[in-house]
């Protein structure tokens, strides 16, 4: 082989992994991008989840001649015809404090302390995302306000 | 170097040279799809938050938010969508026409008759809205309750495009040959600024009968207590048929929830 054939070979292998190191970098670079965008979608998904938490208060709201009082009717929550997709919501009294906890249910209400007000649970999503804010309980039979924890669990 | 050889480096080199264009070609458009992905999630979180933050307001406030692309507004039986790159559901009611380009302006009013049904959204973009209206005073009276950068969007003319029958509490408004009532000036006002009206009222009478259905079963639990709520329940099933309800209706549920808390009954809202 002459040396002119060797060094075209040479400069032929040099461009070569040249282009084998870009090709590897850019590859990183694309999944170092993808996961950036999935974390931020996560971030979207828990965004949209407080929004979630807030319009479900709205919903559910205690007004008094129609002007919002800042706190979830507790008697509104046996309401069961809702559709929030893959998700379980829960309301549950966390003041005062009691020992144990009582599904609330038509039959014993207000003597309870926690609600499902929604579960819709699929085995094949692994993965969930939990969210709570505490909130203002009214209980109209005994014109009463207590504490509560609104949670919301987003399945995916 | 021998011919054989010279052409095993051409073809070898079309070959390395096809396989690193489609790798950097696939990397290109991939890139872009995931760069376009990013936007639609930053838009979506940005009018995400800009909506989710107009309720926490009681003032009449709009928001006006930058869109770097254009958004498409969906209307169905099912509810709303908003789709920029692809269809992403949306839990509120949206008044809007159906396309909104590089700017959204956002309006938010709750809906009472006279408890709280739900939240409208109004949104609209930059473009003026022309309405050609049979009721010149009324639609100018509803223009005049909105916000700025809304009002100032509206013209309105003498026309047939937009025909109202009623007045700012109840009516009809025909457009596109579709009469479709309104039940409070809320209505009215997403009748002004929505492009599919039909769809949006089919949505707000879900609502209604949600809000039926939960103040029913509010009633059923608040009669533990010996009130009778049996009056008031029969006025406020009759809003599940707003078609032909004379509006007083609001009114004598006002009166009767009233009632209700003066003989010292919880009141049903």
């Amino acid at each position: 082989m002459k040396k002119g054939e060797v060094q075209l070979h040479e400069s032929i292998l040099v461009t070569f992994f040249i282009i084998i190191i870009i090709s590897l970098g850019i590859v990183l670079y694309y999944k170092f991008t993808s996961n950036s965008i999935d974390n931020y979608e996560m971030e979207y998904k828990q965004q949209q989840l407080t929004s979630s938490l807030i319009i479900f208060q709205n919903f559910f709201e205690y007004t008094n001649l129609g002007e919002p009082m800042n706190a979830v009717d507790t008697s509104k929550l046996f309401y069961n015809n809702l559709y929030y997709g893959f998700r379980t919501i829960t309301v549950e009294q966390v003041y005062p404090a009691q020992n144990d906890e009582i599904k609330c249910e038509l039959n014993n209400y207000p003597e309870c302390n926690y609600f499902v007000v929604y579960d819709n649970q699929n085995t094949r999503m692994k993965n969930k995302i939990v969210q709570s804010i505490p909130v203002s309980l009214y209980y109209p039979l005994s014109n009463e306000y207590k504490l509560g924890r609104l949670t919301f669990y987003l399945y995916y | 170097m021998k011919k054989g050889e010279m052409h095993f480096n051409w073809i070898f080199i079309m070959i390395v040279g096809a396989v690193f264009l489609a790798f950097f070609t696939g990397f290109a458009i991939k890139y872009k799809d995931l760069q376009e992905r990013k936007t639609e999630i930053t838009m979506l979180n940005n009018i995400n938050t800009a909506l989710t933050n107009l309720q926490s307001s009681s003032f009449v406030i709009s928001t006006r938010i930058d869109l770097p692309l254009d958004i498409n507004i969906d209307c169905s039986n099912n509810g709303y969508s908003i789709f920029i790159n692809e269809k992403n559901k949306a839990d509120v009611l949206i008044a809007s026409k159906k396309n909104i380009k590089r700017s959204m302006h956002a309006w938010y009013q709750p809906y009472k008759i006279p408890f709280k049904i739900t939240n409208f959204y109004y949104l609209t973009d930059d473009s003026p809205i022309n309405i050609a209206t049979n009721n010149v005073n009324l639609v100018n009276s509803i223009k005049e309750e909105m916000p700025d950068d809304f009002k100032s969007k509206i013209n309105v003319y003498n026309g047939n495009n937009f025909v109202v029958n009623g007045d700012l509490n109840k009516g009809t408004v025909t457009v596109d040959e579709k009469e479709v009532p309104y039940f409070g000036k809320e209505m009215l006002y997403a009748a002004v600024l929505s492009s599919n009206y039909s769809c949006f009222y089919n949505n707000i009478k879900n609502e209604i009968n949600k809000a039926v259905s939960i103040h029913e079963s509010k009633a059923r639990i608040l009669t533990k207590s010996g009130c009778n709520y049996n009056l008031i329940l029969s006025k406020i099933n009759l809003l599940s048929d707003i078609n032909d309800l004379d509006y007083g209706i609001v009114k004598s549920i006002e009166d009767l929830n009233k009632n209700l808390i003066s003989i010292n009954c919880a009141g049903l809202y």
